[in-house]
C-alpha cells in the first residue's frame, strides 16, 4: 500500500466522516483511521453485544458508566445510538446528505409525536395553526396569542419592535411578557419548539431555531424532523465513509494510532516532489511503515495531549442559533418490552402510520427529583426504524449539564426512566418491562481556542454537539469549515496550479447514477 | 452552496440537440393533427366502429379537453357498442371508462369534460345484476361507491378544490344507497380540522347541518351553539381568515336569538381589543360588530340610542381604516337613521 496521503483523518465520528467524504470526492487522497472496530466513534450505532463491549472499554478508560440487566436474545437486531439525534428537514446536514449522495445509502422516516411533560401528564405541542385550532387545552385568547407568536417567529423578526432590547433576555420571560403567553404555553414553545437545553437560554438564538424548524415542517410531512434507520448518526457516519471509500479513500478500522510526529523533510526514506512534502507521520499499530500526510485531521479525543494545544480548532457553531454548549451529557439507553408507540390523539389525521420514533420533553423543574435547570429529552426508537426487533423498543434519555456534576448519570436520570415507564404504562395499559439499561456520562472535550502558533496542517475536530435537533447541522457546518481549511492548505502549496482555478466545492455535482446500488429513500 | 435539483447534472443543450428536439415536436404535432382530422371525419360520417372508439381514446389521451371527441366517444358507445352488448358487458365497459378517466383526472384534476364523462357513465350504468329476476342495482352501487372514493382522494390532495366538493355533493345525492348526513358532518369536521382556511368545507358543513336540523337528527339550538364554539376557535386562531367570518355570519342568520347575538358581539369585541392586530382583522371585527349590532337594533331593541351610537362610531373608524369603501360606510350610517 502506498503510504503517502494528502490527508489522514483520525476518528470516524459524524463530523470527521463528512469531512473525509468531501475531501475524497474533491479528489484528495484520504486515509481514514479509527481505533474502534466500528464506524461512528462517540456517535456510533451499536448492536447490544457491541454495546456491552463498549461499556467495558468505557469503564477501563475511567468514564462513568453502569449497566443492568441481561442482554436479550437477538442482540444483533438492535441498533442503539450512543448519541441519539434527529435531522431537521431543512438545514446544512440534510443538504449535505443529499448533495453527497449518502442519503441513498440510508433510510429515513419522519419523527412522530413531540410531547411535553407538564403537570404530570404528556401534552401535545402545537406546531401549526391547525394544531392550535384543534387544541382542547388552550383558551380562545391563548390561541390568538400563540398564533401571533408563531407568525412572528416564522417571519422577519430581526428588526422587529417586539425583539428590540430583548435579544438576550431569557426566552421564557420574553414569551410571557411580550406575547402574554401562559407559563405552560411558554414552556411548550421554549423546550419543545425551540428545544432549549437550559432554563435561562436567551431569546434570539432560540427564535432562529424556531423559525428554521417552522420552515422545515411540510418539506417531507408535518414533522420538522427526520430520523435515520438503524440507530441514526452512526449509520449515517458509516454512509459518509462508504462515499469516501468509493472515491478511493482508504479505511483502517480497529487499529490504534501509536504515534504522531511532525516530519523533518530531510529525514524521508524516499525522496518526494517538493510540492508534496508530507508534514506528519502517523504510526499505526501493527503496520510496518508509517503513514505520511500533508494534512492531519483528527477528532480532539484521539489527538495526543501535546498536539491538542497546537491544533487549529474549528469553532462548532451556527452562531446565530446555537444553544450554549453543555459541559457533559448524562445519558441512558433502556431496552424495553412492548410497543413504544405514543398513540395519536383524537380522530386520526388520515391513514398515516403511527411512527414509533417520538420525542418526550421534560422541561426543567417538571419532574420532582429531576433537574431544575436542564431540559431532558426522551427519544423512542423501535422496529419502525429497524432499531429493535418487533415487540421491543429503545428509550434514550439525555440530560445536558452545564457544569461538572457530582452525581453519576444514573442518579440524575433514574427518576426520568421511572416516570417514562409509568407514563407508557398509563397510555397503553400494559406492563412495560425494562429489559436492560445503561447509564453513562459523555464528557464533551472542550475546545481550546486556536492560537496563532498552531501547526500548519493540523486540524482538530470538536466533539459532536449533543443537541438533539441541532447537533447534525453543526456537524455539517464544522465539516465544511474543516474541508475548506484542508483544501486551501493543500492547494496553497501547489504553485503549478493555475491562478484561475476554481475553489473546491463542498460537494461536486453527483453523476445521475453514481453507482448501481444504494437504497431508495423510504418514507 | 447551490443545489440544482438534488445536485444532479442537467445536460446542456447544444444547438444540434435543440434542433432535433424541435423536429421531434413537429412530428408529434403533425401526428396529432392527422389524428384529429381522422377522428372528426369519422364523426361526420357517423362511424360507430370499434376502430373509431380506439382512435378517440388515443386522441383524448393527448388532449383530454377536446370535448367534441368526448361527445363522439359517448355516441359510439350508445349507437355502436352498447346495442351489441349484454348488460354485464356494458357494465364492464363503463367501469373501464371510469378507470381510464381516473388516470386522466390525476394529471388534470380540473378539466370539466372528464368529470362530465364520469357522470354520464355513472348515470347510464345498467341496473343489474339480476337477482331472482329483480335488478339489484349492485353494479351501480359499486360504481358510485368507487366514485365517492375518487372524490375523497381528490379532496385529500387538495381540500380546496371546489369542483371536487361540488362533485362530492353530486355523488352523495345520486348514490342508490345514501350515506348519512351525520357521517358527512364528521367528514367536514375532519377537513376543517386539518385546515380551517377552507370555504368549501365550511359551506358543505352548512348544507349538511341544515339537512340534519330539518330532519330532526340534531337539535338546532344546541347544534348552533356547538358551531359557534367551533368557529370561534377559528376566528381567534386566525382572524384574518375570511371563511370563518362568513360561516359565523351564516350562523347568526337574521339574528332572532338575542342571547346568541349578544354573546357573539361580546366575543368579537374581546377579539378586537386584543392588540396588536392586522388591518384585516380589525376590518372584519368591526364590520361584523356593525352588522350584528344592527340586527340587535332591528330585532330586539329598536329604540336603543346606545346601540345606534356604537354603530356610528364603528362606522367612522371603519371609514378611516378603509377609505376605499368610505361611501359604503356613509350609506350604512344613513340607514341607521331610518
Amino acid at each position: 500500500m502506498d503510504n503517502h496521503f494528502d490527508i489522514i483523518v483520525l476518528g470516524t465520528g459524524l463530523t470527521e466522516s463528512i469531512t473525509a467524504a468531501a475531501l475524497s470526492k474533491a479528489g484528495f487522497k484520504v486515509a481514514h483511521i479509527d481505533p474502534n472496530p466500528y464506524y461512528g466513534g462517540d456517535e456510533a450505532s451499536l448492536s447490544l453485544d457491541e454495546l456491552v463491549q463498549w461499556v467495558d472499554h468505557y469503564k477501563e478508560d475511567n468514564h462513568s458508566v453502569t449497566h443492568y440487566g441481561e442482554v436479550p436474545p437477538h442482540a444483533r437486531q438492535y441498533s442503539v445510538s450512543l448519541a441519539p439525534s434527529v435531522i431537521p428537514s431543512i438545514g446544512p446536514f440534510i443538504s449535505s446528505l443529499i448533495a453527497s449522495g449518502v442519503s441513498r445509502y440510508g433510510s429515513f422516516k419522519l419523527l412522530g409525536r413531540v410531547v411535553i411533560y407538564d403537570g404530570g401528564i404528556l401534552k401535545n405541542v402545537p406546531q401549526s395553526k391547525d394544531d392550535i385550532f384543534q387544541s382542547k387545552a388552550m383558551s380562545l385568547l391563548e390561541k390568538r396569542r400563540v398564533t401571533r407568536f408563531l407568525m412572528f417567529a416564522a417571519g422577519e423578526f430581526e428588526n422587529s419592535k417586539e425583539l428590540h432590547g430583548q435579544e438576550n433576555s431569557p426566552l421564557l420571560d420574553f414569551l410571557h411578557r411580550i406575547f402574554l403567553l401562559s407559563e405552560a404555553t411558554a414552556r411548550a414553545i421554549t423546550y419543545a419548539l425551540g428545544y432549549c437545553c437550559f432554563i435561562s437560554e436567551t431569546t434570539l438564538p432560540a427564535l432562529h431555531r424556531i423559525r428554521a424548524y417552522l420552515k422545515a415542517s411540510g418539506r417531507y410531512g408535518s414533522s420538522s424532523f427526520l430520523v435515520g434507520y438503524y440507530g441514526g448518526s452512526g449509520e449515517i457516519a458509516q454512509g459518509f465513509c462508504r462515499a469516501a471509500a468509493v472515491r478511493g479513500g482508504v479505511y483502517i478500522l480497529g487499529r490504534s494510532v501509536t504515534g504522531i510526529s511532525s516530519v523533518d523533510p530531510t529525514e524521508l526514506e524516499n525522496p518526494v516532489l517538493t510540492s508534496d512534502l508530507p508534514r506528519f507521520a502517523v504510526e499505526v499499530d501493527d503496520f510496518p511503515d508509517r503513514l505520511h500526510c500533508r494534512c492531519l485531521i483528527s477528532s480532539t479525543t484521539l489527538l495526543p495531549g501535546h498536539l491538542r494545544t497546537l491544533a487549529d480548532v474549528s469553532r462548532p457553531s451556527i452562531s446565530s442559533c446555537s444553544s450554549p454548549r453543555p459541559f457533559a451529557m448524562a445519558r441512558c439507553i433502556a431496552i424495553v418490552n412492548g410497543p413504544i408507540t405514543l398513540p395519536l390523539d383524537t380522530e386520526g389525521s388520515g391513514t398515516s402510520e403511527v411512527s414509533d420514533s417520538s420525542l418526550l420533553v421534560f422541561p426543567p423543574g417538571s419532574l420532582s427529583g429531576g433537574s431544575a435547570i436542564s431540559a431532558v429529552h426522551v427519544m423512542t426508537a423501535g422496529p419502525g426504524t429497524m432499531s429493535a426487533p418487533s415487540g421491543k423498543g429503545i428509550l434514550y434519555i439525555s440530560m445536558p449539564l452545564h457544569t461538572n456534576s457530582i452525581h453519576s448519570a444514573e442518579i440524575l436520570l433514574r427518576p426520568y426512566l421511572t416516570a417514562v415507564l409509568s407514563l407508557f404504562r398509563a397510555e397503553q395499559q400494559q406492563q412495560k418491562t425494562l429489559i436492560c439499561s445503561t447509564f453513562y456520562m459523555q464528557e464533551l472535550v472542550s475546545c481550546l481556542s486556536s492560537t496563532s502558533d498552531s501547526l500548519v496542517g493540523l486540524l482538530a475536530v470538536p466533539s459532536f454537539s449533543p443537541h438533539t435537533t441541532q447537533g447534525v447541522d453543526e456537524a455539517a457546518i464544522v465539516a465544511e469549515a474543516i474541508f475548506r481549511k484542508a483544501a486551501s492548505c493543500l492547494n496553497g502549496e501547489r504553485k503549478e496550479i493555475n491562478q484561475g482555478c476554481e475553489q473546491h466545492v463542498f460537494w461536486p455535482l453527483l453523476d445521475e447514477v453514481e453507482e448501481g446500488e444504494g437504497n431508495d429513500m423510504q418514507w | 452552496m447551490s443545489i440544482e435539483q438534488h445536485n444532479v447534472k442537467r445536460s446542456r443543450q447544444t444547438p444540434e440537440a435543440l434542433a432535433e428536439k424541435k423536429q421531434r415536436e413537429k412530428s408529434k404535432i403533425d401526428e396529432f393533427l392527422a389524428l384529429t382530422d381522422d377522428v372528426l371525419s369519422r364523426k361526420k360520417k357517423r362511424d360507430w366502429s370499434n376502430d373509431a372508439f380506439e382512435l378517440t381514446q388515443r386522441l383524448l389521451q393527448i388532449n383530454p379537453e377536446f370535448y367534441t371527441v368526448w361527445n363522439y366517444r359517448r355516441n359510439i358507445l350508445l349507437n355502436g357498442i352498447f346495442p351489441e352488448s349484454t348488460p354485464e358487458q356494458i357494465n364492464n365497459i363503463l367501469s373501464n371508462e371510469l378507470s381510464m378517466t381516473t388516470t386522466a383526472l390525476k394529471a388534470n384534476p380540473k378539466v370539466y369534460w372528464i368529470w362530465n364523462h364520469r357522470r354520464w357513465c355513472l348515470e347510464n350504468g345498467p341496473d343489474g345484476p339480476e337477482r331472482d329476476g329483480v335488478p339489484s342495482m349492485e353494479w351501480r352501487q359499486a360504481n358510485w361507491d368507487k366514485e365517492l372514493f375518487v372524490a375523497e382522494r381528490m379532496l385529500d390532495a387538495d381540500a380546496r378544490n371546489f369542483l371536487a366538493w361540488n362533485y362530492r355533493r353530486y355523488v352523495l345525492a345520486n348514490m342508490p344507497t345514501r350515506r348519512s348526513e351525520t357521517s358527512e358532518l364528521a367528514y367536514t369536521s375532519r377537513k376543517i380540522g386539518a385546515n380551517f382556511s377552507n370555504f368549501s368545507a365550511w359551506h358543505q358543513r352548512s348544507k349538511t347541518l341544515v339537512g340534519l336540523w330539518e330532519s330532526g337528527q340534531l337539535d338546532p339550538i344546541q347544534s348552533r351553539d356547538d358551531e359557534f364554539e367551533l368557529v370561534s376557535n377559528a376566528l381567534y386562531t386566525d382572524p384574518d381568515d375570511q371563511s370563518a367570518w362568513i360561516y359565523h355570519r351564516w350562523l347568526i342568520g337574521s339574528g332572532e336569538n338575542k342571547g346568541q347575538l349578544e354573546r357573539e358581539i361580546q366575543l368579537i369585541f374581546e377579539l378586537l381589543q386584543e392588540q396588536p392586530d392586522s388591518k384585516c382583522k380589525r376590518l372584519w371585527c368591526m364590520e361584523s360588530l356593525v352588522h350584528y349590532k344592527r340586527l340587535l337594533l332591528q330585532n330586539h331593541s329598536p329604540g336603543s340610542q346606545t346601540l345606534k351610537q356604537e354603530c356610528v362610531e364603528l362606522l367612522s373608524r371603519l371609514a378611516d381604516l378603509d377609505p376605499v369603501r368610505y361611501v359604503r360606510y356613509q350609506d350604512l350610517k344613513r340607514d341607521l337613521d331610518q
